[in-house]
């Protein structure tokens, strides 16, 4: 897939003897957008402890360009800077690159193909989570689109198929798509298993398909269905002999003798906490659905998304293997009221429970379920330009972002998080 | 003033109940016209009416192509005007809100482009008079001159 991605800088540089002529034809546009927020969580860490007495260290800032070339073809692309607490910290992506073009396009009907590193479209939201124009409120349903799974499901390096049939009843469009993604695992590691693994879990394949229909009864209903499949595999992990061997001498330097029957207890607590540092093998089947419902009318707009994850999970700890099937559940309903053009107001509820079932670290327990509600208001005063504020209360940790000592923080049930972003585009 | 000159005039030659039903006609005529929201295309366009179904898929991008085959140039006012809110919620039918996030995310996620933006009537009109395919709407008193009106259809 890596080929792919080398094609295409290939192809601009083909093109290059034409730039100076597409430009002065307008067939290339440029956009962009910025944002700049701020975090309060006084309860519990938000993304890092800084958080805990507010952080500005929330910013984005996107420049794309839109290369046309006749009327079937273009070429797509996006560099994105993202900080975002202790999670992603200054970071900067190529986050996407693509050949789109059409086989198909009449008034009636389309059919294309994009080719390299596209935006994966599950959901209502997953490819423009990143958007703040493009957000319900100041971010994205958490019981959805969570955090740790962003890396993951965000943008794909492969090939993907999509159409569209204006039909008597209404309008579908589909889209099939397979391709790879390389993650920054260590974050996703902790996230289940808080500690990261010798080695990295990497998705083999990912591939998908996306259905959504717009009746032509209703105008403003639209409806979807979304799946994503992957396998996640531990790639340069220890061999059984060796995570055997690393424990041993762990607990020895603990002063926990292995071989006294009296130490069990504390062996046990010992393995339960640290679970991930003896993890010699790791296959993870991951199935991923989606129903979308959003129905916009008069100065409304009501969404509502289910998802359910199916983790087919086999782990080895110190050679022995462990097979379970997991499900994880999100659910969210919101409102979004548009008075006038310039205001939005938000009321979310939502719902997550990850249905982890593995000897989990204990503190993890906390963390299995989530609940919340959100409010929130985003005015758009100037053209180009929005400023909103959001406070939600949540009960449960399930999709707080992990960061790097998220393990280490004692975390409290019920907890705030309040909101503020600057954002403009152009 | 004009107008109360030559009933003046006529009262003198043709008496009062004939200049009465030309003043009446004056009056009728000398109101401002009153302005219409209407979808105007290109001659080049070979349809006589759309559905909103089909306007509203037209301005989501989602059908870039007329039924003879030919590119749809789309141009709009800036989300920001009234005539914009007019356009869309009483034409075309859709929700301005929607419509606007719809083209954000087409624009970044790379998908597509979003209609061409346009500042006023006089250069919407002549976008849509000089460009093959084009279509746009006004708020005006008249049909301009070098572009065709589109009959609204059904709604579905």
């Amino acid at each position: 897939m890596k080929k792919i991605l080398l094609a295409i800088p290939l192809f601009f540089s083909l093109l290059s003897n034409n730039v100076q002529a597409i430009i002065e034809k307008n067939d290339i546009e440029f956009h962009g957008f910025a944002s700049q927020g701020f975090v309060y969580s006084p309860d519990n860490p938000y993304a890092g402890r800084e958080s805990l007495d507010g952080s500005a260290d929330f910013r984005e800032l996107g420049i794309n360009a839109n290369l046309t070339i006749g009327e079937q073809t273009h070429i797509a692309g996006q560099v994105f800077y993202r900080d975002f607490g202790e999670v992603n910290k200054a970071e900067t992506n190529l986050d996407f690159i693509f050949l789109d073009h059409r086989f198909i396009d009449d008034s009636d009907s389309f059919l294309g193909v994009r080719l390299g590193r596209y935006k994966n479209e599950f959901g209502l939201y997953n490819a423009s989570r990143d958007l703040p124009m493009a957000r319900p409120g100041l971010n994205v349903p958490e019981s959805i689109y969570f955090e740790a799974l962003r890396d993951s499901v965000l943008a794909i390096d492969g090939i993907a198929l999509y159409g569209g049939s204006s039909l008597s009843y209404g309008l579908i469009e589909y889209m099939i798509h397979y391709g790879d993604r390389d993650i920054a695992s260590e974050l996703l590691e902790k996230y289940v298993l808080n500690s990261a693994i010798p080695g990295e879990a990497q998705p083999e394949s990912v591939w998908g398909f996306k259905i959504d229909f717009q009746p032509n009864q209703i105008s403003g209903l639209e409806f979807g269905f979304s799946s994503l499949f992957t396998r996640l595999i531990l790639e340069d992990s220890l061999s059984a002999a060796e995570t055997k061997s690393n424990f041993t001498n762990d607990l020895l330097n603990r002063g926990i003798n292995p071989l006294d029957p009296a130490s069990q207890p504390a062996i046990n607590e010992y393995l339960s906490n640290n679970v991930g540092n003896y993890i010699n093998d790791v296959d993870l089947e991951l199935a991923t659905y989606a129903v979308s419902l959003r129905y916009a009318f008069d100065d409304w707009a009501i969404s509502t998304e289910v998802m359910n994850i199916y983790a087919d999970a086999s782990i080895s700890v110190l050679g022995e293997t462990r097979s379970d099937m997991m499900v994880a559940r999100g659910a969210y309903l919101q409102a979004e009221y548009f008075p006038m053009q310039e205001l939005e107001l938000l009321i979310r509820v939502e719902e997550l429970n990850l249905g982890l079932d593995l000897d989990l670290p204990n503190e993890l327990e906390d963390r299995q379920n989530a609940t919340g509600v959100s409010v929130g208001v985003k005015c758009h005063f100037a053209p180009n330009w929005s400023f909103g504020i959001q406070s939600s209360l949540y009960k449960g940790y399930a999709w707080a972002p992990v960061y790097e000592e998220t393990h280490q923080d004692s975390i409290r049930e019920y907890w705030r998080v309040h909101r503020a972003e600057l954002s403009y585009q152009f | 003033m004009n107008a109360i000159l030559i009933f003046l005039r006529l009262k003198h030659y043709t008496g009062s109940l004939l200049s009465g039903l030309l003043l009446f006609t004056i009056f009728i005529y000398s109101q401002p016209l009153k302005a219409e929201l209407m979808v105007i295309v290109n001659p080049s366009v070979k349809i006589e009416s759309i559905s909103p179904v089909t306007l509203s898929r037209i301005y989501a991008m989602q059908s870039r192509k007329w039924p003879s085959g030919q590119a749809v140039k789309v141009f709009t006012f800036s989300p920001e005007s009234e005539v914009f809110e007019k356009f869309t919620v009483d034409i075309a039918r859709v929700q301005t809100h929607q419509l606007n996030r719809h083209w954000n995310r087409l624009v970044f996620t790379g998908k597509g482009r979003v209609p061409i933006q346009i500042s006023n009537t006089q250069e919407m009109i002549h976008k849509v008079r000089s460009t093959p395919g084009a279509i746009g709407y006004i708020d005006s008193e008249s049909i301009p001159k070098s572009v065709r009106r589109l009959k609204i259809g059904e709604p579905r």
